[in-house]
């Protein structure tokens, strides 16, 4: 009896729900479509979201920039999605951004997260950028694009240069188990038989793993001249903060992605050395309207990663405004095939040209953390 | 050395699994009650205290009463409003196990909701390493191996020596048989869950200075709880500290070949292991029914 | 609009099949398996992986996966049925928890926790199946087979079977039925039916990882056959379909996904604390099977 009424209640339940459903689905087909949507797949939430607010801020400015410069038809617009720095939410997203929002056009960050979503910008001819991800596999397709420099150039650039300068015999690797830390990983053991250094652990920890003790012991056993972290996010800040509580004294060595605040903030984090990608703000006038208005807006400097989404904004701009003089529809491949014939853009920082592979090569900045700050040592040309 | 510096860290995560594991026990021997929000409890309390701290700038002291307070109030209400109402409509087994796990995912959801899906630790004189020779070790593992040293010999003694022991052996045994005699078995459910519970707060309350907390942390460590408990030997509390004891030490020895992305896996493998093997465990009393 | 409501309709799809599957376990044999994701992924790995190496063939691939999936919830079950009603929970969401290790530390066959990408479109007689129409009748021709083996199974005396000793573990036993043998069995073949589901997924998001066939997800696949009603052939589907629409109405509604996750979470853990509060009647009880209902 109480079977019976509970599969009405429920028939009832789905309708109502079926119901809804359709009811919202002819709201959404009328939702307004007079801007020239482009896709944002950040980490809004989560472990890794510092770097969704740093990138959200470059974005917003060149969006805000670009708009009153009315130099297209329509204003652009960002639609963001959050992908939790995670592959599977990632590909959700990117579904829903290509086939509800029908994006041409898409940021994204992380090498995990990108190399999951980018058979699916491929196969939709969807224009994928990355600005902040390094893995050296990210070269991975026609519609895919790094304005950021990828891996093998950082390694080639941080390592030689530390190993000299701190006389390192014996390096110890800490790398996320994943696409990012594993690329990683591999370029630094590529690099350091050539400079005369040994590799002494070599741990994976998983992401998301938060307790190091047994890594942290492992460590102290081997007695390195420096520790390698290739992290990312709050668990780069957790291997930094209980490499020290355990009693590892050695040299901090990492990548691009320790530059954000609260990594350059931990007092643990004191002394580090890291590379990034080497951006001024002097370089044209763009540089520095952009740099002056930033600073006015959110009351600090800009870095690179800023940059290079903000970049990877004016060039949507860019090409879009390019398509609209030929009055050619904004598509994926109508995009592609502007921005091969152009091949050169000036943005912050100066130009940027996208090699065949999707990559950038630029000078890069070896920076110490000083006092919550990072402050350059040298700049390295290619 | 390096191993002998895993063991350590291994007794020291033992210590608080051993914590969590006689609380489940408590809980489970008395009151037969598969109380699967118990990772919950530790979760809450561990919170509690961080927020405490951190947001609210209390005394560490005041956070702990506060977390006990909330872990006591949660395990007794949970009791109260899901578990009581089944027993008098003579739930089985599954269907009290089914609704504990709603709890624990509705509850540690509420937490994703409220503190979001990232990790929270706390610095300070506890979190960090002090050099004993070779060996490194933070005051907050110590502290977690003193506590556990104390109260886990202390609930035992309460176990075997007291009045209120006598009752919760007596209701383990054969529940039916203490209502009979007119003792009120209510009262001292609610007194099973109260210090169940309590049991948690010492460990949920170092956590922020070891590990740090996640919302995630709640199911791991039921399961943890569980797998001790059922290693130890179900209807042995004595055996749930000694399953927790030894599932820290083989999680944190184990790794000293292995990396650590096994570290799950051999808690579970060791659990799986004695539950084809030997599902009475360690301590194996005889195994009851539900 | 339309591809919005295509790719929620195969979603859909998919995740009936996987209720129907666990539901095999669940309701007619009586195993309360907190573990199916393992067989789920373990299926979409293989398809992935066959695809990736072998043929895009999609019956080909499936079906690679579905003995393989079938043989490994064999072997499984072996050995973990063997565990006594209380602790077989347990014993499940700990080969859950052993199966997640191995999927993100087994690299060579799963890719680890980077997951395998760029899985290619599924062909089915040769033609490649791009448009989510075309692989929404897929699905739903999938959905139909398994429906009728369903149907099959239930009529047969395997299903009567299943059925005595669900009903009366100890007059099926007096009859000659043999317990262990046929909650095996039936274990199998939940299993690879969950491989058709994976390989489904696999084809249609083109990646799989990890996350997707962690515990989080055994559990859902859990409360759709309870909310939903086990033991029936259109219970797992109501729970499906209750527990694949909420959270596409809540995306809809453009609640952000990270309040959406939770929240979803926290809607179905109350159906089943309060289900199992007041209406376990119908659900699994007291160290029985499910009592029967209407098939």
């Amino acid at each position: 009896m109480f079977e019976r009424k509970r599969m009405q209640a429920r028939g009832w339940f789905t309708s109502l729900v079926g119901g809804a459903l359709l009811a919202l689905a002819a709201h959404g087909a009328w939702a307004a479509d007079n801007t020239y949507n482009f896709g944002v797949l950040f980490p809004l939430t989560g472990p890794n979201a510092v770097y969704g607010d740093v990138f959200s801020k470059g974005v917003n400015l060149a969006v805000e920039m670009v708009n009153e410069g009315h130099k297209l038809g329509k204003d652009i617009k960002p639609v963001y999605v959050d992908s939790q720095a995670l592959p599977q939410p990632a590909v959700v997203g990117m579904n829903q951004l290509i086939h509800v929002n029908e994006v041409p056009y898409t940021l994204t960050a992380f090498s995990g997260v990108s190399k999951a979503i980018a058979p699916i910008g491929n196969r939709f001819h969807v224009i994928m950028v990355n600005g902040g991800g390094v893995s050296p596999e990210l070269a991975i397709g026609k519609y895919f694009l790094n304005d950021i420099p990828l891996a093998d150039q950082e390694i080639a650039v941080v390592l030689p240069y530390a190993v000299k300068a701190k006389n390192i015999r014996k390096l110890a690797v800490v790398h996320v188990d994943d696409p990012f830390g594993n690329t990683v990983n591999d370029q630094i053991k590529k690099q350091c038989p050539k400079l005369g250094c040994r590799i002494d652990p070599d741990l994976a920890v998983n992401p998301g793993n938060t307790d190091f003790q047994g890594e942290v012991a492992k460590i102290r056993a081997a007695g390195p001249d420096a520790v390698f972290i290739a992290s990312y996010g709050q668990q780069q800040n957790v291997i930094t903060k209980q490499l020290r509580d355990g009693g590892v004294k050695a040299q901090i060595l990492s990548y691009s992605g320790y530059g954000v605040g609260p990594t350059l903030k931990l007092p643990e984090a004191q002394g580090a050395i890291f590379d990034h990608q080497s951006v001024s703000f002097e370089a044209n006038a763009l540089s520095k309207d952009f740099r002056a208005r930033y600073v006015k807006k959110y009351g600090s400097e800009p870095n690179f990663y800023v940059a290079n989404y903000a970049n990877a904004v004016f060039i949507f701009a860019d090409l879009v405004q390019r398509l609209e003089a030929k009055k050619t529809g904004v598509t994926g491949e109508h995009l592609l095939a502007a921005l091969h014939r152009q091949k050169t853009f000036d943005v912050i920082g100066g130009k940027v040209k996208f090699s065949s592979r999707g990559t950038v090569t630029v000078p890069m900045q070896i920076n110490e953390i000083r006092d919550g700050k990072a402050a350059p040592l040298t700049v390295v040309n290619p | 050395m390096l191993f002998w510096q895993l063991l350590l860290q291994g007794i020291a995560a033992g210590a608080g699994y051993a914590l969590i594991a006689v609380g489940f026990a408590l809980i489970y021997s008395t009151t037969r009650t598969f109380h699967f929000a118990h990772g919950v409890t530790y979760a809450l309390a561990a919170y509690a205290y961080y927020a405490a701290v951190q947001t609210l700038h209390w005394h560490p002291a005041a956070a702990v009463v506060l977390a006990a307070c909330i872990a006591v109030l949660f395990g007794v209400s949970v009791d109260a409003l899901v578990y009581q109402p089944m027993r008098r409509t003579a739930a089985s087994f599954l269907t009290l196990f089914a609704a504990s796990f709603g709890v624990l995912v509705v509850v540690v959801n509420c937490l994703v909701l409220g503190f979001g899906n990232s990790f929270y630790s706390l610095s300070g004189a506890l979190s960090r390493g002090v050099e004993y020779g070779p060996f490194v070790v933070s005051m907050a593992n110590l502290t977690e191996i003193a506590l556990a040293a104390v109260l886990i010999p202390l609930v035992l003694v309460v176990m075997r020596r007291t009045r209120l022991g006598t009752f919760f052996r007596a209701m383990a045994d054969n529940n039916e048989l203490v209502e009979v005699f007119g003792f009120r078995s209510r009262r001292y459910v609610r007194l099973a869950f109260a210090i169940g519970s309590l049991c948690v707060v010492p460990a949920a309350v170092l956590a922020p200075y070891i590990g740090g907390i996640q919302p995630g942390t709640a199911t791991v460590v039921t399961l943890i709880a569980i797998a001790a408990t059922i290693i130890g030997g179900i209807d042995s509390i004595a055996g749930a500290a000694l399953g927790g004891l030894l599932l820290g030490v083989a999680e944190n020895v184990g790794i000293w070949k292995l990396s650590s992305a096994w570290k799950p896996a051999i808690s579970f493998g060791i659990l799986l292991l004695f539950l084809i093997v030997r599902p009475t465990g360690i301590l194996g009393a005889r195994g009851r029914r539900a | 609009m339309l591809p919005y409501l295509l790719n929620l309709a195969i979603l859909l799809g998919i995740a009936v099949i996987l209720a129907w599957s666990l539901n095999v376990l669940i309701g007619y044999a009586g195993i309360f398996s907190v573990m199916h994701a393992v067989f789920y992924g373990a299926g979409a790995y293989v398809a992935a992986q066959f695809a990736l190496h072998v043929s895009a063939d999609f019956m080909l691939s499936t079906l690679v996966a579905m003995v393989f999936t079938g043989a490994l919830a064999f072997l499984v079950a072996v050995p973990v049925l063997r565990v006594r009603e209380e602790y077989f929970v347990v014993a499940a969401i700990g080969f859950q928890m052993v199966a997640s290790t191995v999927f993100i530390t087994w690299e060579g066959a799963t890719g680890g926790m980077g997951g395998l990408s760029g899985i290619p479109p599924a062909k089915v007689l040769g033609f490649e199946l791009i448009s989510p129409a075309a692989y929404l009748v897929l699905t739903l021709a999938c959905a139909a087979v398994c429906l009728l083996a369903l149907v099959a199974l239930v009529r047969s005396p395997f299903g009567r079977a299943l059925k005595a000793l669900r009903d009366d573990e100890t007059a099926a036993i007096a009859l000659g039925k043999h317990p262990v043998k046929l909650r095996l069995i039936a274990t199998t073949i939940g299993g690879a039916m969950a491989a058709i589901g994976g390989s489904l997924y696999a084809f249609y998001v083109s990646f799989v990882n990890p996350e997707s066939f962690t515990l989080d997800y055994s559990v859902l696949l859990m409360a759709m056959v309870i909310i939903g009603g086990a033991g029936s052939l259109l219970g797992p589907v109501l729970g499906a379909l209750f527990i694949t629409v909420f959270p596409a109405l809540l995306n809809f509604l453009q609640v952000p996904s990270s309040v959406l996750g939770p929240v979803q979470q926290i809607v179905y853990g109350m159906m089943i604390v309060l289900l199992m509060m007041f209406m376990p009647e119908g659900l699994v009880s007291a160290g029985k099977l499910l009592p029967g209902r209407r098939k």
